[in-house]
């Protein structure tokens, strides 16, 4: 089954599909493991580590409190560095800016770093539409566009294929003779992917911070195709999501401790660049111009209320290689660019919350995400206010759970009649009952019973027994 | 009309009567132990991370003995250098000998350069980081498109840690166009999590560390 | 300071309807600590499984009566299971943010709600070393602990329930791969979501299984009730109990008292 295919399905049916991919949890298993240990081995030779969290969750909190002068002040200190800026409101807005700045430079050929905004507002396609050649440079996400597939996971985009699956793509698509070495597939990578970096008329970006103080963008990378994309094309656009604000110089490094810790388990990511500018007259590379787009779509709807604390988040996926849910089902079964905890979030707040109201219902609320959560955002809590916002609607809970739900409700404020209704259940369940277990219930039972069996309820409940054994006794 | 960016402005403004922030611990992180190191200490700290990160490192007690190492290092090769009155020690007359890329020279011509050889303009213990700032003497590609990287370092560009190193260079990154942090070589681990090094910056970073000039 | 006089129980709904055995359990060693047990009987559920579907107005009235109930009682609430205890510490008090008269209740309840094991090892300091279960010494165990999302992560209570299980004579401790990844159950999460509660089941189960013990314990029964259906179906012979029903010397076969 194709991406597309799979995604066209809806929520429920994507993740039955993803719950028998037994290559799918091989993969994500191999990969979720090994980044888990990293972020435990990595935080505990962190020192000061929980301090630090605290001092990265603090300073994010403070630019969001002020967003709308820190925006001003972030764009003035940006003007200042002869920085352009640009405010797009949603996607279509974002992807003409984009398209204008390249018609004016009359680009023929875009190298894109990784991005997940330039993902979220599907960007490439819009400059593919225009004729404008766009490669993405990430190993991963040129993998990902190699395949025409969409990244299941924001760290590692191809965290559900194998090396044999990468190595049958390139046999496929760049005609060389097949090779499932890792080694051997970055260096074909870095081959191919080299020529277009010198060539680009324009480098895109996102932003992992923006500095409010100094009108820094602040971008990590590992393999350097950032640093390719913001250093060889002559123009330089960076998309920011409005949200990725920090206020000064000093907060970066309580950030650079804990991102690549808690994404990748390294203490740093190999690069990570602080560009306050154009090239400067007398420099010897460097783009001639750097544009920033400013971009909301969605994050101020996301701002309102309970769910600002969202646009704390650093995208550093800690929270997905920590989730059991996302373990079972991977991350394309989300349907959108954010899976995992975070995504659950994002998407309903940024896209709307009605089309996407299954995925807050998708968590059994354990908390890893929280635990290990750099700067320590509450998602169990927002998704008990999204559940809220959704409850009555039959996507979030069927007529059985509100049934159900309102019976419970209306039972748990009369102790008798709440009893009563328990023993005639309890009833039932014996009917249906054999050895003192239920293993193929009847109706809503089946829910559970499918599996997993189901004791029935004890002939004497609690209150029962302590009427006869202790009341009177006091 | 309002502009995009007036409606944007707006929306968080009224976004921001309801937001919901809990509780912030208005933290104070305390001083980290090698913010008081002495300067061997700072040095030898240097040393292992970079030894962590598989940097190969080059220890020379005098800018003769760097001079000779670099030299060796290039040994023939196709340079791609910071403009060599720029380096340190006596570098610049290392590179009179040797096949150095001119600023003049295109992209696609210096990207065939296998040597990139710059100094450092700062270096960070805690990390093994170095740290470059655009320039007109120092190239950002000379950090870049070459396979091997050779950083020369001075000890006494060695910064503890990465918040003195804000602190302390905070108007030399103002004013640059753009700063980079260097900690190894390029690496991924995109393919089952699978440890490749070279993706598309330099696969072999080398550094010679020398005294104080 | 010396141990409370009297404590008040709130047993849970499931504990009431399925596991009676457990709340028998937690009263009789209370008891054996020289603790008076009161049982305001109308209490009925902490409404958990309303909040975490999002019926919040159900939920607050759920609440209501059995704050109301616990209000016009003192001293500590104790409660056998992590999640309900969770749910009464914190989002009791979060559910009647705005409501300044029952947040003000929720908040004074939540100060004197402990789950049992947190109790007895934090206020009671308690050492099961004197406790029926002692008095078996050749009933040897190699027991796995389920450590409870609610209870470990809410609740923050990692420690308490293993100091306590160390202390019980025969009793060894087995190691169970990703111990503390959630099992699954997740209350409603179980039936809304079966197919992903069912997968989680299965992986902790063959944890469970290879990790050699022969009992899982746990402080709270909506795991133990969803763990138990999963170990029962795949023929496990691991026996399940609540630790109040282990630390009382009573593991029957976790069933009927």
């Amino acid at each position: 089954m194709s991406y597309a295919q799979y995604r066209s399905l809806p929520f429920a049916q994507r993740v039955e599909t993803a719950l028998v991919d037994d290559h799918l949890h091989v993969a994500i298993e191999r990969a979720t493991s090994k980044l888990r240990s990293g972020r435990g081995a990595a935080f505990a030779n962190l020192e000061h580590a929980e301090a630090v969290r605290d001092a990265a969750r603090a300073a994010k909190l403070r630019a969001l409190a002020r967003l709308d002068e820190n925006l001003l002040r972030f764009e003035e200190s940006l003007h200042q560095n002869g920085v352009q800026v640009h405010w797009a409101l949603d996607a279509e807005q974002c992807k003409k800016i984009v398209l204008d700045i390249a018609r004016r430079h009359q680009v023929k050929s875009v190298v894109k770093g990784k991005s997940m905004v330039t993902e979220e507002i599907h960007l490439n396609d819009a400059l593919i539409a225009e004729g404008i050649e766009v490669l993405e440079t990430d190993l991963g996400e040129y993998i990902v566009q190699l395949a025409q597939d969409r990244p299941s996971h924001i760290i590692m985009p191809i965290i559900h294929m194998t090396r044999e699956d990468v190595g049958e793509l390139f046999q496929k698509k760049l005609s060389i003779p097949y090779t499932s070495e890792p080694k051997e597939l970055c260096a074909v990578a870095r081959e191919k992917l080299r020529r277009n970096f010198v060539r680009a008329d324009m480098g895109i970006s996102g932003g992992n911070f923006g500095v409010v103080e100094t009108g820094t963008i602040c971008l990590v990378s590992n393999e350097g195709n950032i640093r390719m994309c913001t250093t060889l094309p002559r123009v330089h656009v960076a998309i920011l999501g409005i949200e990725k604000l920090v206020p000064t110089l000093a907060d970066l490094d309580p950030f650079i401790k804990v991102l690549a810790r808690s994404g990748t388990g390294q203490k740093i990511t190999v690069y990570t660049s602080l560009i306050q500018g154009p090239r400067k007259s007398k420099d010897e590379d460097g783009p001639d111009e750097v544009h920033v787009v400013l971009i909301d779509n969605g994050r101020t709807s996301t701002l309102m209320g309970e769910t600002a604390e969202m646009l704390a988040c650093i995208r550093c996926g800690a929270c997905l290689n920590a989730c059991p849910v996302y373990q079972q089902i991977g991350g394309h079964a989300y349907g959108d660019i954010y899976p995992g905890p975070m995504g659950s979030v994002l998407t309903p707040t940024l896209r709307g919350l009605a089309p996407w109201q299954e995925l807050p219902q998708a968590s059994s609320l354990c908390g890893a995400c929280r635990d290990v959560c750099p700067v320590r955002i509450d998602i169990p809590r927002m998704l008990l206010h999204l559940r809220e916002r959704s409850h009555l609607d039959k996507r979030s809970n069927p007529l059985w759970v509100r049934l159900a739900m309102k019976a419970f409700a209306a039972l748990a404020t009369r102790p008798r009649l709440f009893e009563g209704a328990a023993r005639a259940a309890a009833l039932w369940l014996r009917l249906q009952s054999k050895d003192g277990f239920v293993t193929r219930g009847l109706g809503q039972v089946r829910r559970w019973t499918r599996h997993r069996d189901l004791p029935v309820p004890a002939s004497q409940t609690f209150k029962k027994w302590w009427q006869e054994h202790r009341e009177g006794r006091r | 009309m309002t502009t995009a960016r007036d409606t944007i402005l707006n929306r968080v403004k009224a976004a921001l009567t309801t937001a919901r922030f809990p509780e912030v611990r208005d933290v104070k992180v305390p001083p980290f132990a090698l913010e008081h190191a002495t300067a061997t200490e700072c040095v030898e700290r240097f040393l292992s991370e970079l030894s962590l990160l598989g940097v190969t490192v080059h220890q020379e007690s005098t800018g003769a003995e760097v001079c000779t190492r670099v030299e060796s290092l290039i040994h023939g090769q196709r340079v791609l250098s910071w403009q060599p009155a720029s380096l340190p020690y006596d570098l610049l007359h290392v590179l009179m000998g040797q096949e150095v890329m001119t600023p003049g020279a295109t992209k696609e011509e210096k990207a065939t350069a296998a040597i990139g050889l710059t100094g450092v303009d700062a270096a960070i213990a805690e990390t093994g980081s170095l740290c470059l700032l655009s320039s007109g003497a120092h190239a950002r590609s000379a950090s870049l498109l070459p396979a091997v990287h050779v950083a020369v370092v001075r000890e006494d560009q060695i910064v503890a840690t990465m918040g003195m190193f804000f602190e302390r260079f905070a108007p030399r990154i103002r004013e640059s166009s753009c700063l980079n942090i260097v900690t190894g070589p390029s690496r991924t681990a995109d393919i089952e999590l699978t440890l490749t090094l070279g993706v598309h910056g330099p696969g072999k970073l080398i550094v010679v560390l020398g005294p104080a000039e | 300071m010396p141990p409370p006089a009297s404590v008040q129980l709130f047993c849970t709904c499931l504990v009431n309807e399925l596991f009676p055995q457990v709340g028998v359990a937690a009263v009789e060693i209370l008891e054996s600590l020289g603790i008076r047990v009161g049982f305001p009987r109308d209490q009925t559920c902490c409404g958990q499984p309303l909040y975490n579907s999002g019926f919040w107005e159900e939920a607050r009235r759920v609440a209501r009566h059995n704050l109301d109930l616990l209000s016009r009682t003192q001293g500590p609430i104790i409660v056998p299971s992590g999640s309900c205890a969770d749910m009464m510490v914190h989002q009791c008090p979060e559910l009647f943010q705005g409501d300044e008269k029952w947040r003000s209740v929720a908040e004074e309840v939540a100060g004197r709600c402990h789950e049992l094991s947190q109790f007895l090892v934090d206020v009671l300091h308690w050492s099961p070393a004197t406790a029926a279960s002692a008095r078996q010494p050749g009933r040897r165990r190699k027991v796995a602990y389920h450590p409870s999302c609610h209870l470990l992560r809410g609740l923050g209570v990692k420690t308490q329930p293993l100091d306590l299980l160390k202390a019980v004579v025969g009793v060894e401790l087995a190691a169970v791969d990703r111990s503390e990844e959630c099992c699954g159950f997740g209350g409603m999460f179980s039936v809304k979501q079966p197919s992903i509660s069912g997968a989680m089941l299965d992986q902790k189960c063959t944890a469970l299984e290879n990790s050699g013990a022969d009992t899982l314990v746990s402080c709270d029964m909506g795991c133990l009730l969803h763990l138990q259906g999963g170990l029962r179906r795949r023929g496990s012979k691991i026996q399940v109990c609540h630790l109040a029903q282990l630390l009382n010397g009573d593991t029957g076969s976790g069933k009927q008292p």
